[in-house]
């Protein structure tokens, strides 16, 4: 072992410190039936398409069977959960369109009003709704999308994206906003400007 | 506090959720109290939010999802000892294993070719210089695949508390701005059972990949450090500079020339 400020690992898992890294099937189970369907709408908002949405959910899970064993702390599971599937959906990406992507949609993107009309709104097709999520640029839909769907708090949202809470803060003001206009102006032509994503849905009770 | 700042703040909490217990945000709250028009605006906010997190709920996974997600799970809990057996004739496996063994040793000497240090310092016989080369080639090579940050910050504050939660505290104090280039994030990188704190910069308005990295790794993990074998450095398209300092080696590397004389970061 190593002392000072950094802890030391070893260097190749030994066949003992392989199993811990996984987690008791039954456990893995539980999860999945808790946060599979928050899991999956949080990546349909990442992909816009059910195949693959349905994939990285699958692949999520896969990561928590064989590396969930290292989440010490069972009420972040949830958490590592989200921030794997992030980085799962990072992970199929090149990264150089990445930084571009997202630098330049963050310096560029102006403010817009959010007028959108709570009774319009609230007659709104579900479809429609989410639609205009998924047209939100990234960097503001993921944050936004974690808020709407999971209920987390900023703090929990921060924790995922592994982003300061300003940052998150910001994101999520921008994101409403341009969500709320998007929403304004399809209200105003009675329809949404851009391509259906074919959505599932259920029937809300 | 500002009304800008209270709209700021309350756009990311709910009404009666645990945000309310932050003292910034229980100040906002109290503000909007106070302030009629803060107040409205918070309203109808809270009242959209909830809304649109309605409609979104609404959309529901297949329905087959959650057991093609368990089954999958089942099936990769098989051992592989399990897939059928091989129903090539007995006389035609030496001739099969042979080659695969063959092909499977050519793959790990092109392995071991593709990881030997490539400076020419390393065939000098010097084992501190052996090490020190053999780090920095494996750790340019990791930063020239660096295909995503572990995490992006421009608060040197945040990146040094971020990599002190992964155990790799940084003993430098990370700047805002070195040679130019602005932080963008940080990284933690494991290497021979040690963690190497990666921290990246990028020049203002560039884009593209961070263009300068610094790495922290403890003393000791490069057995014998030779003082003589650090300083300035020029590797393929890299240049690097090496020192010692409060326990660590930290290694600055950049592609192209760069006069990082004498060795420490050059800060602003």
């Amino acid at each position: 072992m190593v002392a000072g400020p950094f802890r030391s690992m070893p260097d190749k898992p030994t066949p003992e410190s392989r199993d811990p890294m996984k987690m008791n099937p039954s456990l893995v189970e539980e999860l999945v039936s808790t946060h599979y369907a928050g899991l999956y709408r949080f990546a349909l908002s990442l992909s816009r398409n059910e195949a693959e949405a349905a994939d990285l959910t699958q692949q999520t899970y896969f990561q928590l069977a064989t590396r969930g064993g290292q989440i010490r702390d069972m009420t972040k599971a949830k958490s590592w959960l989200f921030t794997t599937m992030r980085r799962e959906f990072f992970a199929m990406r090149r990264q150089s369109v990445r930084y571009v992507a997202i630098n330049e949609r963050e310096q560029t993107l102006v403010e817009a009003p959010d007028d959108v009309e709570l009774e319009t709104l609230a007659k709104a097709d579900a479809e429609l709704v989410f639609e205009a999520l998924t047209q939100v640029p990234e960097v503001f839909r993921l944050p936004l999308a974690l808020f709407y769907l999971e209920d987390l708090s900023y703090r929990e949202i921060a924790e995922i994206l592994e982003v300061p809470v300003g940052t998150v803060m910001s994101r999520l003001s921008r994101g409403k906003s341009e969500m709320r206009s998007l929403l304004s102006a399809a209200f105003e032509r009675g329809e949404l400007p851009l391509n259906v994503v074919p959505l599932r849905r259920g029937i809300a009770q | 506090m500002t009304t800008f700042e209270a709209r700021f703040i309350l756009t990311a909490v709910r009404a009666g959720q645990s945000d309310s217990s932050d003292p910034v945000v229980a100040e906002a709250l109290r503000l909007a109290a106070l302030d009629p028009e803060l107040g409205e605006w918070l309203d109808r906010s809270t009242a959209l939010d909830a809304v649109v997190s309605g409609k979104l709920r609404e959309i529901v996974p297949p329905a087959d999802l959650e057991s093609s997600i368990l089954a999958g799970l089942k099936v990769s809990r098989q051992p592989a000892s399990r897939r059928p057996a091989s129903r090539r004739p007995p006389s035609r496996r030496p001739l099969a294993y042979f080659l695969v063994a063959a092909a499977a040793l050519v793959m790990i000497g092109l392995v071991i070719y593709s990881v030997l240090p490539v400076s020419p310092q390393t065939s000098s016989g010097s084992p501190a210089r052996e090490s020190l080369a053999e780090f920095r080639s494996v750790m340019l090579r990791e930063i020239g695949e660096l295909e995503e940050l572990d995490y992006s910050s421009d608060d040197p504050r945040d990146v040094s508390a971020w990599l002190d939660e992964r155990g790799a505290t940084p003993v430098l104090e990370i700047p805002a701005s070195a040679d130019g280039h602005a932080l963008v994030g940080c990284k933690v990188i494991h290497w021979k059972g040690h963690r190497v704190s990666l921290v990246c910069f990028s020049r203002p308005g560039a884009g593209g990949p961070p263009g300068l990295h610094l790495l922290s790794i403890p003393a000791e993990a490069i057995k014998t450090f030779d003082e003589t074998a650090a300083s300035r450095h020029v590797e393929n398209d890299w240049t690097t500079t090496s020192w010692r300092e409060g326990g660590f080696i930290h290694v600055l590397a950049a592609r192209g020339e760069h006069d990082f004389s004498p060795p420490r970061l050059p800060l602003g």
